[in-house]
């Protein structure tokens, strides 16, 4: 009996250990090279969520053959991203990545290769956006922030230190456009601010602000005009798009925006959202003619799911060669969805994006 | 790998469940060689039953002696070893533990130190990893409620209940006992703490205590990352804390007796924060401050009534600070004070020796203050009544509780949200299905509701006012049966249960755009399977095994958003295979615990994809004690190895756990 009773004591302890004990896996093995096949194709950047690194690139193949996929920095550098990816765009032929949460600026290749790191110092301010030209690339930084980057090597060469929590950023002209977006007080308390920063890009020297609606957030270069979106205060002002005159330094409000993306057809794209007494979220799609300065509030989006309308936007762009429109939705927590439009706002597919998040996208031919 | 692994946990365990029978065996005849030395010197107890038979809800229990033997540091561990608990562990001595039973949350578990429930209305769930094991005489885990009618009306409104009772003093022929221990280990822990016993007269005892608690807790740990994993060491990791408590013990005849306690707790802790990939900084830093006086006085007046009447005053108070440029002068401070003020008062009364019925009411105002520019300083002004009725023969106990709730929020500024009222029903019964068998069969209905905290209602930006309780509702059903004497068993106790939870109106941070908001949005269902197994054999007169082992399979479902990726995906955080098993044998050289927790996969975000993914493990703990006693002084001298395999894991996704570690610790009694 008690040598029956060991078996049974040791089946539950054995049943017990198999539970678990799996071996841990790494986050994946290189892909060899041949995982890019396309001759045209998208990077999509996803944030991730706060803690979790697991930012990333997926890769969408547009023309030729080839399947997505879903992480292809991972495949491509057998090393995860990191937390928090804020920022990517394309300059040169080369790929750059701002990562807010693992504190760095990385330079890719075409084929999500990584060739060059900038880490920023555990005294220096999370990174956040940046812009390129000449050679340089223009980080910003929360605590007031932003350095100048040699574009090809990513040693820093400069740095311009005046503001509070930096935010989006343009290269324009020789000159830099900065969103100084907000500061936390000692108690942990938000205070908006209400103006970009003007900093000669040689000299990383302020020249000038723009007073601008408050916590301004994205900055945007289209078709040689500068635009801004302030956030608000998240009360009673609303999200604002504004244009700004670079010449008197002022800027003019246009509508309410989220977020704007650049139409190959000669309009901006707009997303504005806002909430019930419920908290549900209602999105409305605008278009704003910069020539005739109408905002038409007719949803450019024809045959748009419904899902689209009650989901946060997430990323918002325009593929300048097709006209195609894809929308990025989050619910942060799943893995986000894109929707495919074509340039008449038919939706064409949607997709997963590959991770929670997604924010950028970028076109390599 | 995987299977390699695998066979190697089972040979470990097959090794010693074998080398239990044989050096059992074998010790016969070597025991009783040295028996002569060294019989008088050792105490054999047998562990009891752990989880108990006859209750109308699963409690399970264990000893303080349990929590020694196996190695159990504090209130966070020992919970780990119940069947049907999530503790979420964020890793290191100073790390948050909290308990959620049957993944209600933790929100939903309410934590009773001497019979008066911990509050904590700012965040709404305890840390269970600060209470020390020291002075413990008991640990409890009730799903539902346990079978107490005398207990404060909180102990009934929340889904479960993790009970910790101090140890009373017991006298011989001396009229005081003192005890000083330390304790030392890996990653520079140290902690000496020092009791004292103290008889005042035949009806007073004072019991003093005080403990001291630093470690730097830079443990090293894997950081798997492709090309790069690398072994990295925890940072800014390290705590200091001091407790000290006085407890006061009179009885004014033997129906009539008054226990008056005092505690303070202090700490200062580094927030070491989730492992971010290539960005080592961690500057946030919390210091804690705690007082409470509480006093429970019970009175029977006759065999028909008892009394019982507590009060509590309960003060606390945190800084968390954060440096970084981002802030203006480099940090920000967060500080919070809160206060509380609360009375129960409950009743039995007992008209036939079948029927008990009590209430028991309570009232507590809670207040918070914080630095935060326009803060509410909310103040809660809370009723809790629970109405009970008992039947209960050689072969039913039926017991059925009715909350009623009451809840009233006054602020300085914003919106007062309206107020609260509820009535929440419960009903358990256990039928005894044999006359000469302790064998059972049990089930549960309890509705329960979790009052938004003050952070959900209030804190800046994210909190909503409009916000609806939580409601969790508890279906349970079991079989439990317990036999003594069998052949060469001292006891065997087996329960299991099955459960159906429902959680709806879930509180959860909704995002949006830019803001994140507190909305009632989630909705989950829960099924699940609590087993467990207890006995104890006694080899020979100075060699006795105690065995325990439970499982559970849980499946919780997220069923918020038909339309969501996660729809019907199981919640993060919960392995559908969980389980662990501990052996303590007693012998007259030195006493063995060996314990084994399991926890299969799990995800750590909400969708169930493979990126999601976190790897289950075993945590191994073998612990090696034996008392010494010269005439009247013992020593107990105690070693322990904690994650014995060197298992590299995580209860919570990048809060790695610390790999192999060590404690010993010396405890002089006189």
């Amino acid at each position: 009996m008690k040598k029956y009773l060991w078996a049974v004591v040791a089946l539950l302890l054995g049943s017990v250990t198999l539970v678990s004990c799996e071996e841990v896996d790494g986050p994946g093995t290189a892909n060899p090279d041949n995982v890019i096949k396309a001759s045209r194709y998208a990077f999509i950047m996803y944030e991730g969520a706060w803690g979790g690194n697991n930012a990333g690139v997926s890769y969408l193949p547009l023309v030729g053959a080839g399947d997505m996929v879903s992480d292809i920095y991972l495949a491509k550098n057998n090393a995860k991203m990191g937390d928090l990816a804020n920022d990517m765009i394309e300059y040169n032929d080369q790929v750059y990545v701002v990562l807010n949460g693992s504190k760095y600026v990385a330079r890719l290749d075409e084929r999500a290769v990584e060739k060059a790191r900038y880490t920023v110092s555990a005294n220096e301010g999370t990174p956040r956006y940046m812009d390129a030209e000449d050679g340089y690339l223009y980080v910003t930084h929360h605590g007031g922030t932003v350095g100048k980057l040699n574009a090809t090597t990513l040693v820093r060469e400069a740095v311009y230190n005046g503001g509070d929590n930096l935010e989006g950023i343009l290269e324009e002209d020789g000159k830099l456009y900065v969103a100084n977006s907000f500061k936390v007080d000692g108690s942990g308390n938000y205070v908006y601010n209400k103006e970009v920063l003007v900093i000669d890009a040689k000299t990383m020297k302020q020249v000038g602000s723009i007073a601008v609606v408050e916590n301004p957030n994205l900055i945007y270069e289209i078709d040689d005009k500068i635009y801004v979106i302030s956030s608000g205060n998240y009360a009673d002002v609303q999200p604002t798009l504004q244009v700004i005159d670079t010449k008197n330094m002022t800027a003019k409000s246009i509508t309410s925006a989220d977020k704007i993306t650049e139409g190959n057809n000669g309009l901006i794209y707009g997303v504005r959202s806002s909430y019930d007494a419920s908290w549900n979220l209602q999105n409305e799609f605008f278009t704003y003619n910069p020539k005739t300065g109408v905002v038409n509030d007719q949803s450019f989006l024809v045959d748009a799911p419904s899902s689209i309308a009650t989901a946060a936007i997430y990323m918002f762009v325009v593929d300048d060669e097709t006209g195609d429109i894809y929308v990025g939705t989050s619910d942060y927590v799943t893995t986000g969805t894109i929707y495919r439009f074509d340039r008449s706002g038919k939706l064409i597919s949607s997709f997963d994006a590959g991770g929670i998040n997604p924010k950028k996208m970028i076109f390599i031919d | 790998m995987l299977h390699k692994k695998i066979l190697h946990a089972i040979g470990v365990i097959v090794a010693m469940i074998t080398s239990v029978g044989e050096v059992s065996a074998n010790e016969v005849e070597t025991a009783d060689s040295i028996a002569t030395q060294h019989l008088n010197n050792v105490t054999v107890t047998a562990v009891k039953s752990k989880a108990k038979v006859s209750t109308t809800t699963s409690v399970q229990m264990l000893s303080g002696e349990d929590l020694r033997s196996l190695g159990v540091q504090n209130a966070g561990d020992a919970v780990k070893h119940f069947a049907g608990s999530n503790v979420r562990d964020y890793g290191g001595i100073g790390g948050l533990k909290t308990v959620s039973v049957r993944n209600l949350g933790a929100a939903h578990t309410a934590v009773s130190y001497d019979g008066v429930a911990v509050s904590n209305c700012q965040a709404g769930q305890i840390d269970v990893g600060r209470f020390s094991l020291d002075n413990v005489s008991s640990l409890s885990l009730a799903v539902g409620h346990d079978d107490d009618l005398l207990q404060s009306a909180r102990l009934y409104a929340s889904a479960g209940v993790v009970k910790i009772e101090s140890e009373k003093p017991v006298f011989g022929k001396s009229n005081h006992s003192s005890e000083l221990k330390l304790s030392g280990g890996s990653f520079g822990y140290v902690s000496p703490s020092i009791r004292h016993w103290q008889k005042l007269g035949e009806a007073t005892s004072v019991v003093v205590n005080a403990n001291y608690l630093r470690a730097d807790g830079q443990y090293p740990f894997v950081l798997e990352n492709g090309k790069l994993t690398s072994v990295e060491k925890r940072k800014n990791s390290d705590i200091k804390s001091y407790q000290g408590e006085v407890n006061v013990y009179h009885s004014f005849n033997e129906s009539d007796e008054l226990r008056v306690k005092a505690y303070y707790f202090a700490s200062v802790r580094g927030l070491p924060g989730s492992v971010i990939l290539y960005n080592n900084d961690s500057d946030e830093r919390l210091w804690d401050d705690n007082f409470f006086a509480q006093a429970r006085y019970k009175k029977q007046f006759s065999p028909k009534w008892t009394l019982q009447v507590q009060g509590k005053y309960n003060y606390s108070w945190n800084k968390y600070v954060d440096e970084g440029v981002e802030y203006v002068g480099g940090k920000q401070i967060d500080a919070n004070r809160q206060n509380e003020y609360y009375v129960s008062a409950s009743v039995v009364y007992k008209p036939t020796s079948d029927i008990d019925v009590s209430l028991a009411q309570d009232g507590a105002i809670n207040d918070l203050h914080t630095n935060g520019v326009n803060s509410p300083e909310p103040l809660r002004y809370t009723s809790l009544t629970a109405l009970n009725a008992r039947y209960r023969n050689a072969r039913v106990n039926v017991l059925g509780t009715l909350v009623g709730t009451y809840i009233v929020d006054e602020v300085k500024s914003g919106v007062k949200p309206d107020a609260r009222k509820r009535l929440t029903p419960a009903v358990s019964v256990s039928y005894r299905l044999l006359e000469d068998e302790q064998l059972y069969v049990r089930a549960m209905y309890k509705n329960t509701f979790r009052v938004p905290t003050f952070t959900d209602l209030y804190y800046l930006r994210v909190g909503n006012t409009s916000l609806r309780p939580e409601k969790a509702t508890e279906y349970t059903g079991g079989i439990t049966w317990s036999g003594r004497r069998l052949v060469g068993l001292e006891h065997l106790t087996l329960t299991v249960d099955g459960y159906f939870n429902r959680v709806s109106d879930k509180i959860i941070a909704f995002p949006s755009t830019y803001v994140w908001k507190m909305q009632n949005y989630g909705k989950v269902n829960i099924f699940g399977i609590d087993a467990t197994l207890s006995t104890s054999t006694k080899i020979n007169d100075k060699v006795s095994v105690a065995l325990s082992a439970n499982y559970s399979w849980q499946n919780a479902i997220d069923l918020t958003n038909k339309d969501a990726k996660n729809y019907k995906h199981q919640l993060p955080y919960t392995p559908e295979h969980s389980g662990n098993a501990s052996v303590v044998v007693e012998m007259p050289w030195v006493n063995v615990g060996y314990s084994v927790a399991a926890v299969g996969k799990r995800y750590y975000l909400a969708q169930n994809i493979a990126a999601n993914e976190i790897d289950g493990y075993c945590e191994h703990t073998a612990t090696l004690w034996r008392e010494f006693k010269i005439k009247k002084i013992s020593l107990r001298v105690q070693a322990e190895v904690i994650n014995l395999t060197d298992a590299q894991y995580d209860v919570i996704k990048y809060y790695p756990m610390p790999g192999r570690s060590w404690r010993l610790t010396g405890i002089f009694k006189f």
